[in-house]
């Protein structure tokens, strides 16, 4: 589903657990994509096919799940990495993730291409498109937020769902850490939150206020 | 009378041993050699990994006598001799101190000084080295047009990288071969 210019937003519909996908079209040279958090191949229960789901929904969309150039993992649980080793071997596809991230990712098998650290990434040569990459452990210790200061987008993964936050009982995740990270979200200027997750919502909460009062919300309800 | 018992397994085996001729010296040295020389790289092993302390070796190594006693003990020099490598400076110096302990050298000082100063300096290559990988990687991305602040290349996906630190490696590794020469002989 395209949600804004180039920006593409692939809702999980399955009844298992599996992650949002979003994807930047042409954002890499040679109209190549980035993916973000492709989530699983097979869901665990019901054996749901997740990344050939995605990827009829890409190609529906118009777009080749072979320009995917690389992906982005906003941290290294199964449910939003899994798939990312296929794609990194059949299309030559670089994978990224926070270095604290890593561990649990090489234990899946995974190879990690670049590190994201705090900072910005600049993609693309002439059209250039900026995003900001905030490092938000809690949820997972290596865990990432991508932010779209152009359109004001927040790409959340598993740190903040609506009207609910991600689980800090898995292994290096810790409330108080969450907790930070959520508050220090909380003072962008967002007009789109993305989560990783369709957690009783499709995850995706448009507009200043509906974000506002989705943090209020959590810090009112959740984070007390 | 011949006797029409039938043999056992164990009495047949007995017989056949008994026709075997004598081992040699040699043979019998050989058969020593290789019984004892695990203990004394169990023993090189086991002070390596922290298990014994430097004032144990004495008391360990003396469990054994004479020649056994030489086999364990050659074993536990040349399995620290060869645990001197450029892959990790403490396990290096580890060894150099145990050997000292074991086989006392007036110059170890200064061997042990310029163990260090090889460690430091394969240090400062390996930085030197991978700052420069990491620029090398970082245009392979921005040939994709990936490139911020935020991006910091794994070196350890990278071949190239990889080749280089393997020759780095084994440049010092050569280092410490001409160095360990100047340690007691084993």
């Amino acid at each position: 589903m395209k949600l804004l210019d180039n920006l593409y937003a692939y809702v999980w519909q399955g009844n298992d657990n599996n992650c949002n996908s979003y994807l930047f079209a042409n954002a890499l040279k040679d109209s190549k994509h980035l993916l973000v958090d492709p989530g699983h191949v097979t869901t665990p229960f019901y054996h749901e096919p997740g990344l050939d789901r995605l990827f009829q929904d890409i190609k529906n969309d118009g777009l080749n799940t072979r320009q995917i150039g690389l992906v982005i993992l906003t941290h290294s649980h199964p449910d939003h990495c899994e798939a990312a080793k296929g794609i990194r071997e059949q299309n030559g596809a670089f994978v990224a993730l926070h270095k604290a991230d890593e561990p649990v990712y090489k234990n899946l098998g995974g190879r990690v291409d670049l590190y994201l650290q705090e900072g910005e990434v600049v993609l693309g040569q002439q059209d250039t498109l900026r995003l900001d990459i905030f490092h938000s452990p809690g949820h997972s210790p290596g865990h990432i937020t991508i932010y779209w200061p152009d359109e004001k987008v927040l790409i959340t993964g598993d740190v903040i769902f609506y009207r609910s936050t991600g689980r800090v009982d898995l292994p290096g995740g810790s409330a108080k850490t969450l907790k930070q990270s959520i508050e220090r979200l909380s003072e962008l200027d967002i007009e789109y939150l993305l989560c990783g997750h369709p957690y009783g919502h499709p995850g995706i909460i448009k507009g200043k206020n509906a974000v506002q009062e989705n943090f209020e919300f959590i810090r009112r309800n959740i984070l007390l | 009378m011949e006797d029409k018992r039938i043999k056992s397994a164990l009495e047949i085996a007995m017989e056949r041993a008994a026709c075997m001729p004598d081992l040699t010296q040699e043979e019998l040295a050989e058969q020593k050699e290789r019984e004892y020389r695990p203990r004394g790289a169990a023993i090189a092993q086991r002070y390596l990994e922290g298990a014994l302390k430097e004032r144990d070796l004495q008391t360990e190594l003396s469990k054994y006598k004479e020649q056994e006693g030489g086999i364990v003990k050659r074993a536990f020099l040349l399995t620290l001799k060869q645990s001197i490598k450029v892959e990790s400076k403490s396990m290096s110096l580890r060894a150099l101190d145990g050997i000292n302990v074991v086989e006392p050298s007036a110059d170890f000082a200064e061997i042990r000084q310029q163990v260090e100063a090889i460690f430091d300096e394969f240090g400062r290559q390996i930085e030197r080295q991978i700052k420069r990988y990491e620029v090398l990687e970082k245009e392979r991305f921005q040939e994709l047009g990936i490139s911020g602040s935020a991006v910091k290349p794994n070196l350890e996906e990278s071949q190239a990288w990889q080749v280089e630190l393997k020759r780095i490696q084994s440049e010092y590794d050569s280092k410490f071969s001409e160095l360990k020469e100047n340690l007691p002989p084993v």
